[in-house]
């Protein structure tokens, strides 16, 4: 049985938990920005975009969430995978997929508790063109 | 084995890259082109070459250019049903023969009708009274020479049942028929055809044509073309459009719509469709990345040039612009070229293909690049599979 009953459940609950945090950590997000490459269910960034944050929420699917993650790389300086407490074991099992493609992976419960498995490093997005799209979309 | 050029609504790109002497031929597509404008514009010397796909799937359904073909049958018949074929079978079948030698086509195209879900007596019943008796008897009095085709679609149903197939395979090699124009049905979520059973099951038949006597012409293949040389068609085909390269109904239904779909490249080493996004991670990250693509004379440097600095939306690709489409054309009609005529040799060849760019896969995924399910190479053991049941039902 998933801590949460649908993605959707487990978006509202990760939107609550960024909107607590975001004045103390001077960030902004965006949730399930299109146009881009995929959806990111959310963007966190700084004023000048100079640090991204693509996350992606899922219930289970670890390999799938991590297919995506990857994607998000094309626009983010950091990708993240985020998936169910109850669920997230299988991805820890797999966790040198996550370190293989840089793509940090965490926890979440309905609880609003976020555990950090995986942080991985920042790089250049690899995209031009895609960083860009982001750009626009963040600055419209 | 030849390469037709499968066309659609950009069948100018097929015929420029006809001019450059890729492919053998085309198959020209009504629901794309107006009939005058096929009639006066194209020249004959191209026609002579090519083949005309009459495109009576849905008889009630002129889509788009349809309509202004004399033989298709809303033009014989206001209000045409299907019931109708009993009566107005011949006047369909005399005004596309006549179509189709007027304009000198290389061969005659008997249509064939699209029906979903039925029962495959029935499909033969159809195309049997519809189509092929009326054709044949007109064609006859034509006194022309022209090799005669049978439009055949076998969904994935008739291919993977061996009775079915059989008797399909028993009813079409009786009809007095030069051949086939071939269109496999196969309905899935992915871009490629990840199915073994289906892949060897469709090169038996194809191979069954063949020891009949007959010529097998296949329509709307994509990169499994390669797969079926294997069994030794007559020809195969090149389309650029995705709905070009794997036959969808709803081409020929009026609301197609959908998703744009997302660039891509074919990677003639990696015997795939790869996403574009991706290409631009390949630069950072595989340094023989270039190697993945056969060199082009004109138009690879064009693709090339989107990964510059300019991003400036007008640079970059898109489904709608062409060069990667001619590219295609190119590199795919080499390929074909290059097979060996020997068939065994031919078999080893694409074995190797295969196996060469299932190793290029995994130095990508050393490279740290995670491509999804319609980039990675997770189509090819289902080739292989396919190459070992196919020799395995040959007795090889």
């Amino acid at each position: 049985m998933a801590n949460f009953s649908s993605e959707e459940e487990m978006s509202n609950c990760f939107k609550k938990i960024l909107q607590k945090y975001q004045k103390r950590f001077n960030f902004k997000f965006e949730k399930e920005v299109e146009g881009l490459w995929g959806v990111p269910d959310f963007i966190l960034y700084d004023e000048n975009l100079d640090k991204t944050i693509a996350i992606e929420l899922k219930l289970k699917n670890w390999g799938r969430a991590l297919t995506q993650a990857f994607k998000y790389r094309a626009f983010s300086h950091c990708s993240f995978v985020i998936i169910d407490k109850d669920f997230v074991h299988r991805a820890k099992n797999n966790i040198d997929q996550f370190i293989h493609y840089n793509i940090g992976l965490a926890s979440f419960n309905k609880k609003g508790k976020i555990k950090k498995i995986y942080e991985p490093q920042f790089t250049s997005p690899y995209s031009k063109f895609t960083l860009f799209k982001l750009r626009q979309v963040l600055h419209e | 084995m030849k390469v037709y050029h499968q066309t659609g609504f950009r069948y100018n790109w097929n015929i420029e890259s006809f001019g450059d002497d890729i492919g053998d031929g085309l198959i020209f597509s009504p629901v794309n082109i107006d009939a005058k404008k096929l009639e006066k514009e194209i020249s004959i010397d191209i026609k002579k070459e090519s083949f005309f796909d009459p495109q009576i799937y849905l008889p009630k359904n002129p889509k788009s250019q349809l309509y202004t073909y004399p033989y298709f049958p809303t033009n014989i018949k206001s209000e045409f049903e299907t019931q109708d074929f009993d009566a107005e079978k011949y006047k369909i079948a005399q005004q596309c023969m006549e179509f189709q030698l007027n304009n000198e086509f290389e061969y005659i195209v008997i249509p064939s009708r699209y029906t979903e879900s039925i029962p495959h007596t029935d499909y033969i019943k159809s195309i049997s009274n519809d189509f092929i008796i009326p054709f044949l008897e007109t064609y006859k009095q034509s006194k022309k020479d022209k090799k005669v085709l049978v439009t055949l679609i076998m969904n994935e149903s008739f291919i993977k049942n061996d009775s079915y197939r059989n008797e399909i395979l028993s009813w079409v090699t009786s009809q007095d028929l030069n051949g086939v124009y071939l269109i496999f049905d196969y309905n899935s979520d992915s871009k490629q055809i990840k199915d073994a059973i289906f892949l060897s099951n469709a090169m038996q038949f194809i191979n069954e044509l063949k020891e009949n006597e007959f010529e097998v012409h296949i329509g709307y293949n994509n990169t499994e073309g390669l797969l079926y040389s294997l069994a030794n068609p007559n020809s195969i085909s090149v389309g650029s459009y995705e709905n070009l390269r794997n036959f969808q109904i709803r081409r020929f239904q009026e609301n197609e719509g959908g998703k744009p779909p997302s660039p891509r490249l074919y990677s003639s080493e990696l015997l795939q469709w790869i996403e574009f996004r991706y290409i631009e991670t390949l630069p950072g990250l595989f340094p023989n990345w270039k190697n993945l693509f056969m060199p082009s004379e004109k138009y690879l440097d064009i693709i090339f040039k989107y990964l510059n600095e300019d991003y400036d939306k007008k640079s970059q690709p898109h489904f709608q612009k062409k060069e990667p489409y001619m590219y295609y054309f190119e590199v795919f009609y080499k390929q074909i070229k290059d097979l060996p005529d020997d068939i065994t040799k031919r078999i080893d060849w694409v074995c190797n293909l295969c196996n060469k760019a299932i190793e290029e896969y995994k130095n990508i995924t050393n490279a740290k690049i995670r491509l999804d399910d319609n980039s990675d190479g997770s189509h090819l053991p289902h080739w292989q599979n396919a190459i070992t049941l196919y020799l395995k039902a040959k007795g090889g």
